[in-house]
């Protein structure tokens, strides 16, 4: 999957767990609190169902999740 | 779906019940009268393996798979009384040592998993505080950054090991702004300057388990303490709740095995009316419902065992599994206390201390209307 693809479907699930219009892919996550302590553990198990990816505990940094488009290229350069 | 557990995994965990019945016993309520921590006990489980049953080789461990130590968790649970111990090896074993393992460096590893194997050092987990239960990452002891490491300053209630701990996995905020994700795990040594300890808290549970409470007054760690990187605390504690709400869980399930053994053979015994007891349905169905909770907690436990064993999160359903055997201990604890009647209520029958265990099962790990907030974001409320 490409880093557009990923980043589409991200895009896509925040518009449906958030209710709200659709986030920009540079648009704050954690700074804004949409990405709450909730949130990231459902988001992570998201990631590893849809994506087929393992992003592992040693390596989170939460630099990874502050937008939509970190999170697709963190997703994208993990092994699948 | 195999259901089975192999043979290997049978005669593990009926090596772990005959070590439990022979060496886990004593006078508990002298201990619990006393508030003692079993010292005895906690060297013996050492030399078992216990505290290394998770653990690589290459540390001194027995390198099992999740599922052979959450078998072996059932079966303490089941013959061992002290549930004050268990508590205690639970919380070294899945809060501290595993994110030693998971998180630390080379050097943290080499430092303190050979002996916390060995059970010569204790490790405790040091995440509440007084303002910050539920809502934990709303912590505010702070880790400010200077050269060569850092200086924490706060305090936290409620920690378990802490009067007895060798080593504290502290999480402290080293960026307020970020929330949850400015969030660092330090492991701190005792009687490191500037962290005081307090005595042991009494609690209405748990006596043996010793509970303390922390502060931290200009408190230096070293850099090298850090476990992980900054902002790696929530990462830490997520993986490290998985393996709680599981394995120390399945305790719980063991004393429910236990009560309910105990509650059949009462039944048939005990007669009324010209019967035994348990030809009563008012009797025989709550010790069927005993039944199902036992077997429906095993269910969900086994599966987070699974998920876990294959490198998989399980965080909806460690949640549902903790709500699921915690509550269920309760509501058996209350079952094998009605059962029994008026012998159920003289205090040689213990039922006390299932009753009050079961209530903190409630509470800690995160409180049952927690685990409902997690079940419920995973609908998408």
């Amino acid at each position: 999957m490409t880093e557009v693809q990923i980043l589409a479907t991200l895009t896509e699930y925040f518009a449906k767990e958030q209710g709200t219009k659709a986030l920009g892919p540079d648009d704050s996550l954690l700074q804004s609190g949409i990405l709450d302590s909730l949130a990231i553990v459902k988001l992570l198990s998201f990631l590893e169902d849809e994506f087929d990816v393992e992003v592992d505990d040693a390596d989170f940094d939460p630099e990874n999740f502050e937008n939509l488009r970190s999170i697709a290229k963190l997703v994208a350069a993990e092994p699948q | 779906m195999d259901f089975s557990i192999s043979s290997e995994q049978k005669a593990f965990r009926r090596s772990v019940s005959d070590f439990a019945k022979r060496e886990l016993g004593g006078d508990m309520r002298a201990r619990e009268k006393q508030g003692a921590f079993f010292w005895d006990g906690w060297h013996k489980c050492a030399e078992f393996g216990i505290q290394g049953m998770p653990m690589p080789s290459a540390f001194g461990g027995l390198e099992l798979d999740t599922t052979t130590c959450l078998i072996a968790m059932q079966a303490l649970g089941k013959e061992c009384r002290d549930s004050g111990l268990l508590f205690s090896l639970n919380s070294h074993m899945w809060t501290c040592e595993i994110p030693v393992l998971e998180f630390g460096s080379e050097e943290q590893k080499q430092k303190y998993l050979p002996k916390m194997i060995e059970g010569k050092l204790v490790g405790g987990h040091a995440m509440t505080e007084p303002g910050a239960g539920s809502d934990a990452y709303s912590l505010r002891t702070t880790a400010k950054k200077v050269d060569g490491g850092y200086v924490l300053n706060g305090a936290k209630v409620f920690i378990s090991n802490a009067p007895i701990a060798d080593l504290l996995l502290v999480f402290a905020t080293t960026n307020k702004e970020l929330g949850w994700a400015g969030i660092t795990g330090f492991l701190v040594d005792k009687d490191t300057p500037g962290m005081h300890i307090s005595k042991p808290l009494e609690k209405i549970g748990l006596k043996t388990s010793p509970t303390g409470e922390i502060s931290f007054e200009d408190c230096l760690v070293p850099d090298s303490a850090m476990l992980g990187r900054e902002g790696q605390g929530s990462a830490i504690f997520n993986a490290e709740m998985e393996w709680e709400r599981s394995c120390l869980f399945a305790c719980h399930l063991g004393a429910m095995q236990r009560q309910l053994e105990e509650c059949v053979e009462y039944a048939k015994d005990r007669e009324q009316f010209g019967q035994s007891i348990g030809k009563f349905q008012s009797v025989s169905h709550k010790l069927a419902d005993m039944r199902v909770r036992i077997e429906l907690g095993e269910l969900i436990l086994h599966k987070v065992a699974w998920m876990k064993s294959r490198g998989k999160r399980a965080p909806l359903e460690s949640a549902i599994a903790k709500l699921v055997v915690s509550e269920s201990y309760m509501d058996s604890s209350v079952d094998a206390l009605q059962v029994r009647g008026g012998y159920g209520f003289m205090s040689e029958y213990q039922a006390d201390r299932d009753l009050l265990d079961a209530a903190g099962g409630k509470i800690y790990s995160g409180t049952s209307e927690i685990q409902r907030n997690i079940i419920a974001r995973f609908l998408g409320l």
